[in-house]
């Protein structure tokens, strides 16, 4: 097989150690070992600050290596930033021939390919335009397409399937599968955990700059959820959230209708999301609400236990364990379900804050906010 | 058995900071990139290319007036011609030099996300700003025959542009290497090149200086560039130390500016 990148105990340091004032050692990214080998598309998920555009600059050799040591394929196309380069007053035109010929491409390439360019970013009509005059999804398909002629041997990804409309991601998607069946390797960036799934064939958890797992795709986008679910939103929160507040969330978790802990959810499944929480002071019997939010995609509902039982009141410092069972019918992504509880009318909110992260995985061929679960038959049913 | 790669399979892969395409494809690429400079500077102005003729007549207008008819210091014959090429191959030089010298910054979101060399940055705003003097100089061509002092020694003015793009890009390399983690540099360039111009005869007739102190002015590499610039348009007798000067300055400058500008340069995207 032939590998595309090698990296090994790749670190990096910032800043540079001519510059560091004190012996403050900021290490961004440390020991990654990693390869993606031909025809592999390999992903690289982690909170914002965990190292992964530092460990994409690594492998685009745009900088160099603190530690370790980075390999890689001749023929690269970093998509870190689309359009990185693009000069407003320049037409798209000849933004196209400076970019293709800075990405690698010879200038016979670049007159040869610019027509399938220009027809694949859907810009025609205004390719002699200056790009100033383009929209920020204009301008990102042009980006997108040039890079993505260069046939790279290895492809960087940087959330750029945030491209343009959802026809376009699309087509951008399945280009990029294209590229792996002719033999790329690509590494791949995101935050978008349906498009990690689908599209990637193992993954690697990063967290403070250091390699937490490395493994099949559930497996670590499991782990990640955990560690979102860890990370200052619910779990074992402490004074983190709503110190303030008259009952404190101590521990939550979700399990399935059997107990057990899960890393990935399924569209369809239970969930039961089991809270402990602990009065500070005196209070009554209390309401309990919930909402289900998909992370960046704002709220799927909302719901006020008007019809459940209530809490019974509790006394300073008394602990109470409680369960909200849920169903998860909404389709791949990342998913937080918030809990709150408030006084009978709702006139004092006791707490209300994230409780637990859910990650839910693709159902083939579905996308959308809600999975419905659709089943075909035919013939006649009845019969 | 290991399943590790070999040693000499990973020896296949080059390094990802390594720049191995051809000298040829960057060499294009710089070319691409000086044009681009080029076209830039005047797009969007109605005279476009013009300003680079009229800009520097004003000026050669407003200091003949200056010079001859309001302080009336010293009379240099055809000095229209004499300030004007002056003026014009210092524009050139600094032009360089100062669009070298931010020039890793001004580009840092290219140097960031593709993987190239960072000396096609300096190099093309030294060869953007040559191509403008090289247009210039068919001006001060045109006014040599005008003044008619136009003869066989117009042939070195070819030297001229090359002296000025090598020292620029000997000077533009060494401040650009030290711009984007010292940005106090550019301002530094800055003050210099002032100081740099009142030293070079641009206005005045150095023979009016001292030889004393002429001997001291001739260390200025531009001052033999200049006086060559004179030498072909204007018949000027030729200044043999002050072009040697100025040709040992440029080699020297080209390598320091060159292996200084390597050394750092691996740092610019961490910085820029």
């Amino acid at each position: 097989m032939t590998t595309r990148l090698l990296m090994s105990g790749a670190g990096k340091r910032y800043p540079h150690p001519s510059l560091r004032k004190k012996s403050a050692d900021s290490w961004s990214l440390r020991g990654v070992d990693l390869t993606v080998e031909a025809g592999e598309i390999v992903a690289v998920v982690g909170r914002n600050g965990a190292g992964k555009s530092t460990l994409l600059k690594l492998a685009a050799g745009v900088t160099h290596p603190s530690a370790g040591e980075v390999r890689r394929a001749r023929r690269v196309a970093p998509l870190i930033e689309v359009g990185a380069g693009f000069h407003p007053d320049l037409t798209g035109r000849e933004n196209v021939a400076l970019n293709g010929r800075l990405l690698g491409m010879s200038d016979a390439e670049v007159a040869a390919k610019l027509e399938s360019i220009v027809d694949f970013a859907e810009l025609r009509h205004v390719i002699d335009s200056p790009v100033k005059t383009y929209s920020s999804g204009m301008f990102m398909r042009l980006g997108f397409s040039v890079a993505i002629a260069t046939e790279p041997e290895l492809l960087l990804v940087d959330e750029v399937l945030a491209v343009g409309d959802l026809p376009f991601q699309v087509k951008c998607l399945d280009r990029i599968r294209e590229i792996r069946e002719s033999g790329a390797g690509i590494l791949f960036v995101s935050h978008n955990l349906a498009a990690v799934q689908s599209l990637s064939d193992r993954a690697l958890l990063l967290e403070q700059g250091e390699p937490r797992l490395s493994g099949g795709v559930r497996e670590v986008i499991g782990a990640y959820h955990e560690l979102l679910a860890l990370g200052g939103r619910g779990g074992e929160l402490g004074s983190e959230a709503g110190s303030d507040a008259a009952v404190q969330l101590v521990s939550s978790h979700a399990v399935d209708m059997d107990g057990r802990p899960r890393e990935l959810w399924d569209p369809g499944d239970r969930v039961v999301v089991e809270m402990v929480v602990e009065a500070r002071e005196d209070v009554g019997p209390s309401m309990v609400g919930a909402t289900l939010h998909k992370e960046g995609g704002g709220m799927i509902g909302s719901w006020l236990g008007l019809n459940a039982p209530r809490l019974a009141p509790m006394s300073a410092g008394e602990r109470r364990t409680f369960s909200l069972e849920v169903l998860l019918n909404v389709a791949a992504g990342s998913y937080v379900i918030d809990v709150g509880m408030g006084n009978e009318d709702l006139s004092v909110t006791h707490f209300e804050q994230p409780a637990v992260h859910l990650a839910v995985s693709t159902r083939l061929g579905s996308t959308g906010l809600v999975d419905f679960a659709p089943v075909l038959t035919e013939g006649d049913r009845a019969g | 058995m290991s399943t590790a790669p070999t040693p000499a399979a990973n020896e296949q892969l080059p390094l990802a900071t390594a720049r191995e395409g051809s000298l040829l494809h960057w060499a294009g690429i710089t070319w691409l990139l000086a044009k681009r400079t080029f076209r830039l500077r005047y797009l969007g102005s109605r005279l476009g290319l013009g300003w680079a003729f009229v800009q520097p007549l004003v000026q050669a207008t407003v200091l003949t007036f200056l010079f001859t008819e309001v302080f009336k210091v010293h009379r240099v014959p055809h000095y229209p011609l004499y300030v004007l090429s002056g003026v014009m191959t210092w524009q050139a030089f600094a032009g360089g030099v100062n669009g070298a010298t931010t020039s890793a910054v001004d580009n840092a979101s290219l140097l960031r996300k593709i993987p190239m060399p960072a000396l096609v940055f300096p190099l093309s705003q030294v060869v953007s700003v040559l191509l403008v003097y090289l247009l210039q100089c068919i001006v001060l061509v045109i006014g040599a025959i005008a003044f008619g002092t136009a003869g066989l020694q117009l042939l070195l003015l070819p030297l001229v542009p090359l002296l000025v793009g090598l020292i620029a890009t000997g000077i533009g390399c060494f401040t650009c290497a030290f711009h984007p983690a010292i940005r106090d540099v550019r301002f530094v360039v800055d003050s210099a090149l002032l100081m740099l111009f009142y030293a070079t005869p641009i206005l005045y007739d150095p023979s009016r200086i001292p030889a004393s102190l002429r001997g001291f002015l001739a260390i200025n590499p531009m001052y033999g560039v200049v006086s060559l610039a004179r030498t072909a348009l204007l018949q000027q007798p030729y200044e043999g130390t002050a072009l040697a000067i100025s040709f040992g300055a440029a080699a020297v400058l080209v390598v320091v500016g060159l292996l200084v500008f390597r050394r750092r340069s691996a740092f610019f995207a961490d910085l820029a």
